[in-house]
């Protein structure tokens, strides 16, 4: 039996922006207690008494019972089978590595060292907004889900061009890969797999050499639910928009809580469909809105996270298996079933975005 | 933390229909004239919102003296009656006997239609989210048995608890499953679900039903109240010639934040505070109208004289959205 000694050492690997959020939330929770902080630029960490680490192996060195993998995208599936390989439990930010055979890369050491528990940043599971919505459908009071429409939208911005998330190598795509694949995990969430993809990968703007806007269709062929996904980087203002109709009634999630508040307030838009005396639906259902004020995302995914460690129990929500599921998607809509790039007429050339990534 | 809005229509004459409210009014004036007209046998108290003691009166309703906070803002009645005078007036009174055979019985149709179904979605999506073993609900001042009755249909629940029921004369009229209880000390966390509807305005002392609430709850039981708050639109703008402040029927009229904070103090974590009220502006339209002369901003007697009913329904919604109506739902959890 493995005894669990609190509170549980935790390294951080990377310290940037997602680094130092997850830094507050080591040390807001009293099971976890920071050892070390890895990052190639010793300044990142701005003079914290937290020992620093050039190199993420010394960390490893050092036995921490967890380590955050907050790095570029290149670089999750090394540390993180590295870690897991020595049977450390690894959170990592998602996307979980580059591709397709990355996170497949990361499953295998997950297989090999089932000790370890491995989960990935989907943290928009956590969402207040979201949360209530699954608790509605599952609930079944409005009926099985036919489909979802999700759209996923940045303004660009300042230094959009120059930003590493549009580095090929080091992120492996484009908006998908980064922003639209919450949407995809929120789309199994709520509804598990989807075998039909159909899509369009395009770049209308940007020219960085990734995609900057992506229209999919995903289908279940048994249950024949849908859903469509819109990830772009050419919406010219931050947008989140989850729409989610079943039988009796439908969910719309319109704007998510952040850290810089852009993407407007959560709100979940509830309604039932109302059938006139024909028992056809009326136009115009009363709708209710909840808001929410908190986003407390970042926190309870790792408190479930140390909760699965302190009591063994297996992860539920983004673990491998949703990693591996999910990139399957991302995959899939990047090339069809022939393995070739989905591309629009405005879009990449294939050698720029998928050359050497798939 | 959450906050609901509703957007659909509602009139007052909905639930309070205007003859017999007025009708109602009239009596307890009469009666409280009579009842408390002994100012001796009132007692002088701290504002309930946040216990500041140096508020003074600023205007008087019916022979009751209201103060308005200058602290956290709440209106309440000082000097007060006691519970026990409380129980005898409603018990007694022409006004509390006119109340619950007339009015409780006449309005309970539209009741059940526009704030019972609501109630009950209310409870269910909460149970659902965050207790789904919940067994056993407590309603802490039942004033109408049949809501009880509506929410033992759900299957929700298998025990149900109503708490001075006779402060309503509704003990004869509970649905035969629930068992009636004097509040005090019975009760330790055993309860799943404690309601406390449109009571903490009535209620003598709105910290003491917290307590009460807190006791009574188990860990990760839920607390939900609805009451009238001084921070919405109705009384903001209108104060004293607010329709609805009435005593003693509302003794209390919290400020949002005085709630909130007592309610976390009291032990529990507030995961929603929404302002579902329907009815500010349509009060307050129908009070200008009346009353032409009341003073009321020069901005207010604009929109009424100069924008249609979708402006209105809009600028209610946008009271709603941001927690600014006068009508309040609150649910937390015990820690
Ligand atoms: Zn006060």
């Amino acid at each position: 039996m493995n005894k669990i000694k609190l509170p549980l050492k935790v390294g951080i690997i990377g310290y940037g922006k997602v680094g130092r959020i997850r830094h507050k939330c080591v040390e807001n929770h009293p099971h976890l207690e920071l050892i070390g902080i890895c990052d190639s630029d010793p300044k990142a960490l701005h003079n914290s008494k937290i020992k620093h680490y050039g190199d993420y192996k010394q960390l490893l060195d050092k036995n921490p019972d967890i380590v955050f993998v907050c790095t570029y995208n290149l670089y999750i599936p090394e540390i993180s089978i590295e870690a897991i390989s020595r049977g450390i439990h690894v959170f990592s930010e998602k996307p979980p590595g580059r591709n397709l055979e990355d996170v497949k890369a990361i499953k295998r050491a997950a297989i090999n060292n089932p000790f370890a528990k491995v989960k990935f940043g989907f943290n928009h599971r956590y969402h207040e907004g979201v949360a209530e919505a699954k608790t509605i459908v599952d609930s079944g009071r409005l009926g099985k889900i036919m489909w979802m429409r999700g759209v996923y939208g940045k303004a660009g911005g300042q230094g959009y061009d120059c930003n590493w998330r549009n580095n090929i190598e080091l992120s492996g795509g484009g908006i998908l890969i980064d922003q639209g694949i919450h949407m995809l995990d929120l789309f199994r969430f709520f509804c598990g797999e989807y075998d039909e993809v159909k899509s369009f990968v395009g770049n209308s703007y940007w020219k960085v050499g990734v995609e900057d806007n992506v229209f999919a269709l995903l289908r279940n062929s048994k249950t024949a639910q849908t859903a469509m996904i819109h990830s772009s980087a050419t919406q010219w203002r931050h947008k989140f928009l989850l729409e989610i109709y079943m039988e009796k009634g439908y969910l719309e999630i319109d704007g998510i809580l952040s850290s810089t508040r852009t993407y407007g307030r959560e709100t979940l838009k509830t309604a039932r469909c109302v059938l006139d005396d024909n028992k056809y639906p009326l136009p115009n259902p009363q709708e209710n809105m909840t808001y929410y004020d908190n986003d407390n995302s970042w926190r309870d995914e790792i408190n479930e996270f140390v909760d699965c460690i302190v009591a063994n129990k297996p992860i539920n929500n983004g673990g491998i298996d949703d990693a591996v599921k999910t990139m399957e998607l991302v995959q899939r809509i990047y090339c069809d079933d022939n393995g070739k790039p989905n591309l629009g007429a405005d879009s990449l050339s294939r050698r720029a975005l998928y050359g050497r990534v798939l | 933390m959450k906050s609901v809005v509703f957007l659909d229509d509602l009139k007052e004459s909905d639930i309070r229909p205007e003859k017999m409210y007025d009708e109602y009014k009239e009596l307890l004036r009469q009666d409280t004239l009579k009842y408390f007209s002994d100012h001796s046998l009132l007692v002088k108290v701290a504002c309930p919102g946040c216990l500041n003691k140096n508020s003074k009166g600023v205007f008087k309703k019916d022979g009751f003296n209201y103060c308005i906070c200058d602290k956290c803002g709440s209106f309440f009645v000082s000097p007060r009656p006691s519970d026990e005078a409380l129980r005898d007036f409603y018990k007694n009174s022409r006004a509390g006997i006119f109340l619950r055979k007339k009015f409780l019985t006449n309005t309970l149709e539209s009741r059940s239609k526009n704030i019972f179904s609501y109630r009950i979605q209310w409870i269910t999506g909460l149970v659902e989210e965050y207790a789904p073993s919940a067994k056993v609900f407590l309603d802490y001042g039942t004033r109408y048995p049949t809501f009880m009755k509506e929410l033992d249909n759900t299957g929700i629940f298998s025990s149900f608890f109503s708490v001075k029921p006779e402060y309503f004369g509704q003990e004869d009229l509970l649905p035969k499953n629930v068992k009636t209880a004097e509040a005090k000390c019975i009760f330790k966390e055993d309860i799943d679900v404690f309601a406390a509807f449109e009571i903490v305005e009535r209620v003598f002392s709105p910290r003491e039903l917290f307590r009460q609430a807190s006791a009574a709850c188990r860990k990760g039981g839920l607390f939900i109240i609805t009451s009238a708050t001084s921070s919405g639109f109705e009384y903001q703008v209108l104060k004293e010639h607010s329709p609805n402040i009435i005593a003693p029927d509302r003794l209390n009229i919290l400020a949002l934040e005085a709630l909130t904070n007592q309610i976390e103090k009291s032990g529990f974590e507030i995961i929603e505070v929404s302002t579902p009220g329907r009815l500010d502006v349509e009060i307050v339209k129908r009070v200008y109208e009346k009353n032409p002369g009341i003073p009321l901003d020069s901005f207010w007697k604009y929109i009424f004289n100069n924008r249609d009913a979708n402006a209105l329904h809009s600028f209610q919604e946008y009271l709603q959205q941001f927690r600014l109506s006068s009508h309040v739902r609150i649910a937390a959890i015990k820690k």
